[in-house]
């Protein structure tokens, strides 16, 4: 008799056990790439992080951004990036950022749109400053200037 | 002889009247349109200009070391001097700055020389018998600030035959009150071109 309670008792620990094991959740780790934040997805090359964080407003041709690192400055997140125009003549693109807060919404007004001029074949390095810690991340949005609107 | 000229003048007039009249009919077209857009209509001062001065000095003075070391700093803002040929509402690129780093929630602003007036004529009105003593606003009890913000604009205007270059230059200070001492400082260069034809 003592010998079925105790063999019960141990199936009941280890469902116990396993069921614990399903319910239990990491908190998932929030990734970093080249000093800017990621959420959850993993980065793993300079190419995905721009790829992720640079978006545009219409079609940008021969303008591209080449490499951008951030780190935090303060409570203030910091952005330098650089542009590069693969172009044989001048460019005029604007950039702007969007900021996002830890909930993923909009953290702040719209920035305005920033002009750069582009000498031919040249590359511009630009820093950008989170304008209040609730901006924890950011979407860089460039713009071509030379197309007529 | 060209065979327009053997056409009687009057038989050209409903054509003359119809153009008059389509003309007339011509409506302007209005749409809304991007108000943080790059703003390219002159070469004047415009408002990708007002907008871009002020979120570079926010930044800018949000990541300075007076800020970020002092707990919520208290402010004033003081003239920013057009220096330019051209007119520019000043204030309006001050009410923006202030608004921005209101907004960052890391500094705080004291009432300015320009409303000052307002300010004091508020506190005379509560102090008057219509108001309940316990709750109106006491004299005696305003914060004075311990930075001043002040700056200029300047310009300079070149003209050639076919091109004419405009450089802006705007530069703010912070200046600490009690010693005057200068804590801050940065500029913002903007460079306009136009190209007749």
């Amino acid at each position: 008799m003592k010998r079925v309670a105790m063999i019960s008792m141990l199936m009941a620990a280890a469902l116990v056990g396993c069921a614990s094991k399903k319910t239990a959740t990491v908190p998932e780790k929030p990734q970093v790439a080249y000093g800017c934040p990621m959420g959850s997805k993993p980065v793993y090359s300079m190419e995905e992080l721009i790829a992720s964080k640079v978006q545009t407003a219409g079609e940008v041709t021969d303008v591209k951004v080449k490499e951008m690192r951030c780190m935090m400055q303060g409570d203030l997140l910091r952005i330098d990036f650089t542009i590069v125009n693969g172009a044989s003549t001048v460019r005029r693109v604007a950039y702007r950022f969007d900021w996002i807060d830890r909930n993923g919404m909009k953290a702040w007004n719209d920035d305005s749109w920033k002009p750069v001029y582009l000498y031919e074949q040249s590359r511009e390095m630009v820093v950008g400053t989170a304008p209040a810690a609730t901006a924890v991340d950011f979407r860089l949005v460039l713009l071509d200037q030379d197309k007529k609107r | 002889m060209t065979s327009l000229s053997r056409v009687r003048p009057l038989a050209l007039l409903p054509i003359v009247l119809a153009a008059v009249l389509t003309a007339g009919c011509a409506k302007d077209t209005v749409r809304y349109g991007d108000a943080k857009g790059v703003e390219t209509v002159t070469n004047q001062f415009g408002s990708t200009d007002l907008q871009m001065i002020a979120e570079s000095m926010t930044r800018s003075l949000l990541n300075s070391q007076v800020v970020t070391d002092a707990k919520r700093p208290v402010m004033t803002v003081q003239e920013v001097k057009n220096k330019t040929s051209e007119y520019i509402d000043t204030r309006s690129i001050t009410d923006s700055i202030r608004t921005e780093l209101q907004k960052s929630g890391r500094v705080r602003f004291a009432v300015d020389q320009a409303d000052m007036q307002q300010q004091v004529d508020e506190l005379k009105r509560q102090q008057s018998e219509l108001y309940e003593k316990s709750k109106a606003a006491q004299v005696g009890k305003m914060v004075g600030a311990v930075y001043r913000l002040e700056g200029n604009i300047t310009s300079i205007v070149k003209q050639a035959k076919d091109v004419t270059d405009v450089y802006y230059k705007f530069n703010l200070q912070l200046w600490n009150i009690d010693n005057g001492l200068m804590e801050w400082g940065d500029e913002k260069e903007i460079r306009k071109t136009t190209t007749k034809g």
